[in-house]
């Protein structure tokens, strides 16, 4: 055998070379792809919707996996600003992925791409509270997942959305165990801010189940992995859920001097409604710690500010934090009024059948003085899931008061 | 250790990253007894799907061996099943 045979290294450095000046001139393209993108955005968007599907599928030229992946992006970008939106954008990414060239992009890497749009659409029908056309579209993704070989992150973020769809369904632990299956994958990835955004996510589902004192060790240890630059948003949201957690466990103390720390980054990072949430926390806290008055003048003013905004379900969970502060004050009559108040009012908002026949039993053990903090918090612990999944049922009665 | 990220990679990006792998592609498809123009073949696939996915992936030299390594099992599986003459 010849030298040049034995070292593996030297025997492939040809074939390497001629492997990098392939994809070297297949680089051009892609940048190509890139840079129009966003024109055939613009023309798709400014197309009538009708008359979308027809163009996409005549016109060669939004055939683009970049394309594809920009739409993505931007409803992504959209999630939580303009739910219904979001859906469009993942929608029309799932029709252009539908008729990506197999023979010029591979039939792996298309398959992939359709599997991650469908993704993308069904957590975008989460958000936009349709979990039964989310759970089909996290159908469709898997199945185009398995065909594509698998792809171990596009894997890993199918097993995210579908924990997302089981928390905002009340399958607390089925969305853990789903995690618990990602999160290791974007470890062996070393994609250090997925493992901790995937572990801030586990503690959410954790807490929301009712282990509030595992859901603060998980997001602290996601807040110790993930990019605070990269997802400001992401940031905002974990040191809420932080805080919040550490009120329920009855750490409320500890609970305020992480809020004071966090405001900061509330004022800089936060949205208005982030600012409503903060003096909602606040308002807990002040509650917790017995302060009454402090906490009664916080929660008046971030109910109003959610009904200023249209968020139903919100208010109505602050007006139940209020009412609990009535109840062991016993100002029978402010809580007579709260409880009248309430059911008008979201009425008119996005609060649906089912969540106001909760608010009705609300109003109705008001009337009768027979309100409890357990039906406040049942009430209110149902709305909270209630919002993302109208085919939630109430349940008037406590676990352990059923036969 | 990575490139930093970019949401468009360059020929330098994939000589940058070829060049720092090269001693274990090389062992790779040695031990599993590749040809050079399969490697070659291999390699530039496996290149042009992380271009495309480039600002998706975080660790790319190890994305970019475990391609290979997934993708040269996958083969071995798939040559053992194949009915043998005796």
């Amino acid at each position: 055998m010849s030298e040049r045979n034995s070292d593996p290294e030297k025997k492939y450095e040809p074939a390497l070379d001629a492997a990098l000046e392939r994809a070297g001139d297949r680089l051009e393209e892609i940048h190509r792809e890139i840079e129009s993108a966003a024109g055939l955005l613009e023309e798709l968007a400014a197309t009538p919707m009708s008359e979308r599907p027809e163009r996409i599928r005549t016109e060669v030229r939004f055939h683009a996996l970049k394309l594809c992946d920009l739409l993505l992006k931007r409803s992504r970008e959209s999630w939580f600003r303009d739910p219904a939106r979001a859906v469009e954008l993942a929608r029309m990414a799932v029709e252009i992925a539908d008729w990506l060239d197999a023979g010029y992009y591979g039939e792996s890497l298309v398959e992939d791409e359709r599997a991650i749009a469908w993704s993308h659409l069904g957590n975008a029908y989460r958000i936009a509270s349709d979990l039964r056309s989310a759970e089909e579209a996290l159908l469709r993704s898997q199945e185009h997942h398995k065909r594509a070989g698998e792809d171990a992150l596009t894997g890993a973020q199918i097993l995210s959305f579908l924990a997302s769809l089981r928390t905002s369904q009340g399958r607390f632990e089925e969305a853990e165990e789903l995690l618990d299956q990602a999160i290791p994958i974007y470890r062996e990835a070393r994609d250090r801010h997925l493992e901790g955004k995937a572990l801030i996510q586990k503690g959410i589902a954790s807490g929301l189940g009712g282990h509030p004192e595992r859901a603060i060790q998980l997001i602290q240890r996601g807040l110790s992995k993930i990019d605070n630059l990269e997802e400001p948003r992401l940031l905002v949201s974990a040191q809420h859920n932080l805080i919040g957690f550490l009120n329920e466990s009855g750490r409320s103390e500890q609970a305020l001097k992480v809020l004071e720390q966090t405001r900061s980054l509330y004022l800089t990072l936060g949205e208005q409604t982030h600012l409503i949430r903060l003096r909602w926390l606040e308002g807990r806290i002040a509650r917790d710690l017995g302060r009454l008055d402090q906490a009664e003048t916080a929660l008046r003013e971030a109910r109003d500010g959610f009904i200023e905004r249209g968020i139903g379900f919100d208010a109505a969970r602050v007006s139940l934090d209020l009412a609990t502060i009535y109840l062991r004050q016993g100002r029978t009559a402010e809580l007579k009024r709260v409880a009248a108040e309430m059911v008008p009012v979201f009425e008119s908002r996005d609060v649906h059948q089912e969540a106001l026949a909760a608010l009705l039993l609300f109003r109705q053990a008001a009337d009768a003085e027979e309100v409890t903090l357990g039906l406040l918090e049942r009430i209110s612990d149902y709305l909270q899931l209630a919002r993302r999944n109208p085919e939630l049922r109430f349940r008037a009665e406590a676990k352990d008061e059923r036969g | 250790m990575d490139m930093p990220s970019s949401g468009k990679p360059t020929r330098a990006d994939l000589r940058w990253l070829v060049d720092r792998l090269k001693p274990k592609i090389a062992r790779l498809f040695e031990r599993h007894g590749v040809s050079g123009k399969e490697s070659e073949m291999r390699v530039a696939a496996a290149l042009i799907r992380l271009s495309y996915q480039w600002d998706r992936v975080r660790d790319r030299e190890k994305w970019l061996l475990t391609e290979l390594q997934d993708a040269l099992s996958l083969r071995q599986e798939e040559t053992s099943k194949e009915p043998r003459d005796e």
